[in-house]
């Protein structure tokens, strides 16, 4: 019997990266988790409710969770404004995106970066609008669903692999249980990263970043185009300023 | 001899170009001594007629179009644009343009007036913060300009 359990185990080693790569490309197809046993004490180092999960956040996250047609969005507002006094403008900004719940990413002379909730951010753009004239304004929306949706699935499973391998400690000799711990080690690096890539698109779905600038300077300098309208090629600035 | 003067006198008035008129806007002084109008603030802001060649004849539907796509690909913002009718009766548009100019950001405004072969143009530049504290002073005296006989 502890032979046929070792050289099961053994056959599971080995295809555990084929395992691996299947639940990554193929995450809905995932079997549900085999029956667990007790976890054993030594279990790989690193932040344990990341590898699985915490269940106070998922209880959270489950009650929070968006009805399924509403999507995970990030939401990135650029303005050009331009003001009599900059500063004065930015300090309001800052407060007030604080005062929502927000944050200042970048705060310079020319520029303003705030991250504030995607709740607040028609407000806070339409409060930096009233401030001076605006001279650009745009909004890009990313749909990060399909993203999170993905990097849940593949976080899921590979936490399922997880709990699966702890299973095989038991049973299994001195060389098994150092491939099993190496197997595992690998899977705990992995995890970890897919639970911080999941925390950044989540976080970038939940707020909207706004960018500010109070110069105007998409393009450098002006270049010189030719117009088959004679008179249109002696619009220039600078002849303008040398012909006065 | 009196034909030979009188013909004389039509080219040297002819040489003069049109006369154009406007009053001056406020905040603005006037340079007597240049050709055409000339106004400038005293923080800079410049404003001044020329005249250019209504070739290809268009109307000033055309021109404002034309001139609108020219200097956005060439690297300006369109900043405001109103097409207006003076006191006269004459129909003109001002764009406004927003450029970067000797690292601040600078207004160059175009008005055009189509008359007959020609095109009046009325000019201005300065500084975004100080154009615009003149610039509802400038759009008033446009509506008084009249580009002469």
């Amino acid at each position: 019997m502890n032979r046929i359990c070792t050289a099961c185990l053994l056959v599971y080693c080995l295809a555990y990266p084929t395992l691996a790569r299947a639940a990554d490309t193929a995450p809905a197809k995932v079997a549900a988790p085999a029956a667990s046993k007790p976890a054993p004490d030594d279990r790989p180092t690193g932040d344990q409710k990341a590898i699985d999960g915490d269940p106070a956040l998922r209880k959270d996250a489950e009650k929070a969770a968006p009805p399924a047609a509403e999507r995970a969005t990030s939401l990135t507002a650029t303005i050009v404004v331009k003001v009599v006094h900059p500063q004065e403008v930015r300090k309001a900004a800052v407060e007030r995106a604080r005062a929502a719940g927000g944050w200042p990413t970048l705060v310079t002379d020319a520029e303003l970066h705030l991250e504030v909730p995607q709740a607040a951010l028609a407000d806070t753009v339409d409060q930096l609008a009233a401030a001076g004239i605006v001279l650009q304004k745009s909004l890009q929306r990313v749909d990060r669903t399909e993203q999170i949706a993905q990097l849940q699935a593949k976080l899921k499973s590979k936490r399922e692999i997880l709990e699966r391998l702890r299973t095989f400690f038991a049973d299994s000799d001195t060389q098994s249980t150092l491939r099993i711990e190496q197997s595992m080690t690998q899977l705990v690096v992995e995890i970890e990263s897919l639970q911080g890539e999941l925390n950044v698109a989540e976080s970038s779905a939940r707020t909207a970043h706004v960018q500010a600038s109070f110069q105007y300077h998409q393009r450098q300098r002006i270049t010189y185009l030719r117009s088959p309208f004679e008179w249109l090629n002696t619009l220039d600035i600078d002849r303008f300023l040398a012909e006065f | 001899m009196r034909t030979a003067l009188l013909v004389l006198l039509a080219l040297v008035c002819a040489a003069c170009g049109p006369k154009y008129a406007m009053n001056v806007p406020a905040g603005f002084v006037r340079y007597e001594s240049k050709k055409g109008l000339a106004f400038i603030t005293a923080d800079g802001v410049q404003v001044r007629s020329r005249r250019a060649r209504n070739y290809p004849k268009a109307d000033l539907a055309f021109w404002a179009d034309a001139m609108q796509r020219h200097l956005v690909a060439s690297g300006y913002l369109l900043h405001a644009k109103n097409c207006f009718k003076t006191t006269a009766g004459l129909d003109g548009c001002t764009a406004e343009f927003v450029l970067p100019h000797a690292g601040e950001d600078w207004v160059l405004a175009e008005t055009v007036f189509v008359v007959g072969d020609d095109l009046a143009l009325v000019e201005a530049a300065g500084p975004f913060e100080r154009y615009k504290k003149v610039s509802g002073a400038l759009a008033t005296s446009l509506l008084s300009f009249d580009p002469g006989p």
